[in-house]
């Protein structure tokens, strides 16, 4: 198992170097100067030349970009063309933001939706049911960012028991939270009370019946681990995706994270800035796929010997 | 199952409770504490990347820089200019010098006393920046005389004192600022009347009064700018509370909400920048000067205003932002005439019409008029095209790159002279990408009343001479202005001392509770 987890690890690097040259070629070759974006657009040319120059924009994209990557193999990840302060520090001090959303709307969503999802399954057919798989298909057409402004909207203009904006408290998150999590909620649940559906129409759920089994004991122990796979795996590579940033939410609710932090460094053409948020929250996906991969072992151990015999 | 299903029930009926009665009393208003200690709570459209004063031209950062910085000339409320920094200043009979003596009594931030060593370090900064060439490339260099600071220009430059009022000539401290730059561009040591007193990177910036302020300490204490990019956020921030001031967005819709609203007020004030019709003068159909006088024609403006920004904007007939002194009176722009544009087109070798693209940045300050411009284009016989790019695109390909045949654009200004919204704009000298002639227009004609008009010192001859400029943009329909819209600001109703600036220069320190 650790050679498995090694494997992955290791083949992060060469993912990694492939999105740093990816993105790198794309700001290179998209239009904008990044001298111009900082001079202003009514700079004179002579000073946008003098700064192309001092940025060492002038080299060759190849030089540039070979010196972009040993500065990384060397834990420089650079420094923003904008703010002139080294882009670890910005996204470390973004990222907490980002996380607290990312988590709190993941869990709110696992809290909510798996238990919804196998209630309607259970009770398939029912009002309990139709109810549930109708609310499921609005929230899942309803964009967050309009959730989040309803949300504004009741919460802070009606009822004012919530800020509308910023981060200093929990509260500051509530709202956030609960529109990244309704989609993500309404996907759950279809996707738990689908794959529930499938596992108790199998032969041991039958078997475990026959043999007087209670029905929480069928579904907590029997059925819910077999239904957990797919879920799992939703649940991770949603939250691997949150982690890169959820940049409409932060917007609405005028949280600082990485979302926000990435669309700046492109609408500045700050090539660094990009660069290094987009490989932290790649690398960061990568580890939450490599977290759900180890889960999996848990849920279902003939897994786990699959990768055994897979890492030899 | 049931049970279980009852107990999380319940836990989630005691958390919203237990949500309604802690939060009941959250700070989602601005402080209730006494209105001397009043916090302000302002919104800031994007978060301030340096607090470098001659690093920066961006007018957002600008705004947080005019509250901890102090320049040597400050604005007034109605676009005077007045001794700040320097208790006056007198120029020389060739008007290539300015004398300052300097104030005193103040201090900086960390105590120190601003010298004039400090004003002159703080000029010459300014003048080798790069980012600080709109105001600052008619300068030469600044010494000291006499315990006087003496500023020396290129040649005599009658808007020069407007251009001492931006904050990228701030005062700052010399040896603070020699000793570490990159530490200053994030901690800042300024004289003004706000000191920074906390960032949290991306959502807030916090300013407290500085209590050995010149002036005497800042009524308001302590003002927050919360960074809020949606507008519809911000705007219901301002109406729940959560926001004491901001400038709303352009859209009308948002206006005029706010200009509903009993708990708010709105200002307007009008916008130093007129917009225009451009075409390439040099390349393509558009080099016919015909073909753009039929252009010209069939321009409605107040159609345009009323189709493009509801109503909220005033024509412009010269090429001259209405704000300058120098606008000609009573001018007479291009006659709007159907007919007459028909003529012109079929003369320039098109009876039966042209398809054309018109190349425009990706906002609605300039798809809407494009918008209402293809209607009106399209009576005479005009296909127009609309070509949306990112605004990175249109700044390489158009306005650097002259790969364009019309586009729609702006003329902003920092200083309410007409030099600044003319000479850039149509001298030879700043075409093909060398400046802001994205006209290509090269005419010496016009370069030799631009250049007369910036030389001269008598304010009569400028005025005459800027409108012999106006009228030959508009006899060879270099560019078609259109109108100026206006600059907005709403506050709630106890916040005093509000206004909507032209230039977006505010300064806190003449806001207080009422």
């Amino acid at each position: 198992m650790l050679r498995y987890i090694g494997k992955r690890l290791l083949w992060m690097i060469p993912v990694l170097l492939g999105v740093s040259f990816i993105l790198f070629s794309i700001m290179e070759f998209s239009p904008g100067d990044p001298a111009r974006m900082l001079l202003g657009e009514y700079a004179a040319k002579a000073d946008v030349d003098a700064l192309h120059e001092e940025m060492g924009l002038n080299e060759p994209f190849f030089i540039r970009y070979g010196n972009y990557v040993f500065s990384m193999l060397h834990g420089d990840f650079g420094t923003s063309y904008q703010t002139k302060v080294n882009c670890a520090t910005e996204i470390l001090q973004r990222f907490p933001a980002t996380l607290k959303i990312a988590g709190s709307a993941t869990l709110l969503a696992a809290v909510i939706g798996i238990p919804i999802g196998i209630i309607s399954a259970t009770k398939q057919y029912s009002m309990t049911d139709v109810f549930v798989t109708t609310t499921s298909m609005v929230f899942t057409s309803i964009p967050a960012f309009w959730l989040g402004l309803i949300l504004i909207v009741v919460f802070t203009l009606h009822l004012h028991i919530l800020p509308s904006v910023g981060s200093g408290t929990w509260k500051h998150f509530v709202m956030p939270a609960l529109a990244m999590s309704a989609q993500l909620t309404a996907t759950l649940v279809r996707m738990t009370r689908s794959t529930m559906l499938d596992v108790i129409r199998q032969d041991y759920i039958r078997t475990a019946k026959a043999k007087g089994a209670s029905p929480k004991r069928i579904i907590l122990k029997h059925a819910l681990r077999n239904t957990m796979l797919p879920v799992v795996t939703i649940l991770g590579l949603d939250f691997g995706n949150l982690l890169g940033g959820c940049l409409i939410i932060e917007n609405v609710f005028g949280i600082s994270g990485l979302g926000t932090l990435m669309v700046d460094a492109v609408k500045s053409k700050d090539t660094p800035m990009l660069v290094a948020s987009v490989l932290f929250a790649s690398l960061v996906g990568g580890l939450v796929t490599l977290i759900v991969d180890v889960i999996y072992t848990y849920i279902d151990p003939r897994v786990k010997m699959q990768y055994i015999k897979g890492s030899k | 199952m049931r049970k279980t299903i009852k107990i999380l029930m319940a836990i989630c009926l005691m958390l919203t409770v237990s949500l309604f009665f802690t939060a009941c009393g959250s700070d989602t208003k601005s402080s209730g504490k006494s209105d001397q200690n009043r916090i302000l709570y302002e919104r800031a459209l994007s978060d301030v990347p340096t607090y470098d004063p001659f690093a920066s031209n961006d007018v957002t950062t600008q705004r947080t820089h005019y509250q901890i910085f102090d320049t040597l000339i400050t604005q007034t409320k109605d676009g005077k200019y007045e001794p700040s920094a320097c208790s006056k200043f007198e120029m020389n009979k060739a008007g290539d010098e300015i004398i300052f003596t300097i104030r005193e009594g103040m201090k900086f931030h960390n105590g120190q006393k601003v010298t004039p060593e400090d004003v002159v370090f703080s000029l010459n900064t300014a003048i080798k920046s790069k980012y600080t060439s709109k105001v600052t490339s008619t300068m030469k260099e600044a010494y000291l005389k006499d315990g006087k600071v003496v500023l020396k220009l290129k040649y005599p430059f009658k808007p020069i004192i407007g251009c001492l009022a931006s904050c990228n000539l701030a005062i700052v401290p010399k040896d603070v600022y020699e000793k570490d730059p990159k530490g200053f561009a994030q901690k800042p040591i300024g004289s003004g009347p706000y000191m920074l007193d906390g960032v949290k990177k991306g959502e807030t910036i916090t300013l407290k009064a500085f209590k050995d302020y010149w002036r005497g300490e800042a009524k308001i204490k302590t003002v927050v700018q919360k960074v809020i990019k949606d507008n519809t956020a911000a705007l219901m921030a301002l109406e729940s509370g959560g926001l004491d001031l901001m400038q709303p967005s352009q859209d009308y819709s948002d206006r005029k909400a706010l200009k509903e609203n009993k708990k708010v007020t709105y200002y307007e004030a009008p916008q130093a920048v007129f917009f225009d019709i451009g075409f390439n003068c040099e390349k393509g159909r558009f080099a016919n000067k015909k073909l753009r006088m039929a252009v010209a024609m069939a321009v409605d403006k107040n159609d345009l205003i009323a189709g493009a920004i509801n109503g909220m904007g005033t024509p412009v007939d010269a090429a001259i932002v209405p704000l300058c002194p120098q606008y000609p009176k009573n001018f007479k722009g291009t006659e709007y005439n159907v007919e007459a544009a028909k003529k012109f087109l079929a003369e320039a070798g098109y009876p039966d019409g042209l398809t054309v693209t018109m190349r425009v940045i990706a906002a609605t300050n300039y798809t809407k008029p494009a918008e209402v411009l293809q209607a009106q284009l399209k009576k005479i016989g005009i296909n127009m095209e609309i070509e949306t790019m990112e605004r990175a695109a249109w700044f390489e390909k158009v306005y650097n790159g002259g790969d364009y045949e019309i586009t729609y654009y702006a003329h902003p200004i920092p200083v309410a002279d007409a030099d600044f919204c003319t000479y850039s704009f149509f001298h030879s000298s700043e075409a093909d990408g060398n400046g802001n002639n994205f006209y290509n227009y090269k005419n010496p004609a016009m370069d030799a009343l631009l250049e007369q008009a910036r030389a001269s010192q008598d304010e009569d001859q400028r005025a005459d001479l800027y409108k012999k400029i106006a009228e030959m943009v508009r006899d060879e329909a270099i560019c078609v202005p259109t109108y100026a819209g206006y600059r907005t600001m709403a506050a709630v109703n106890d916040l005093q001392g509000v206004y909507a600036d032209s230039f977006l220069r505010y300064y806190k320190y003449d806001y207080s509770w009422k």
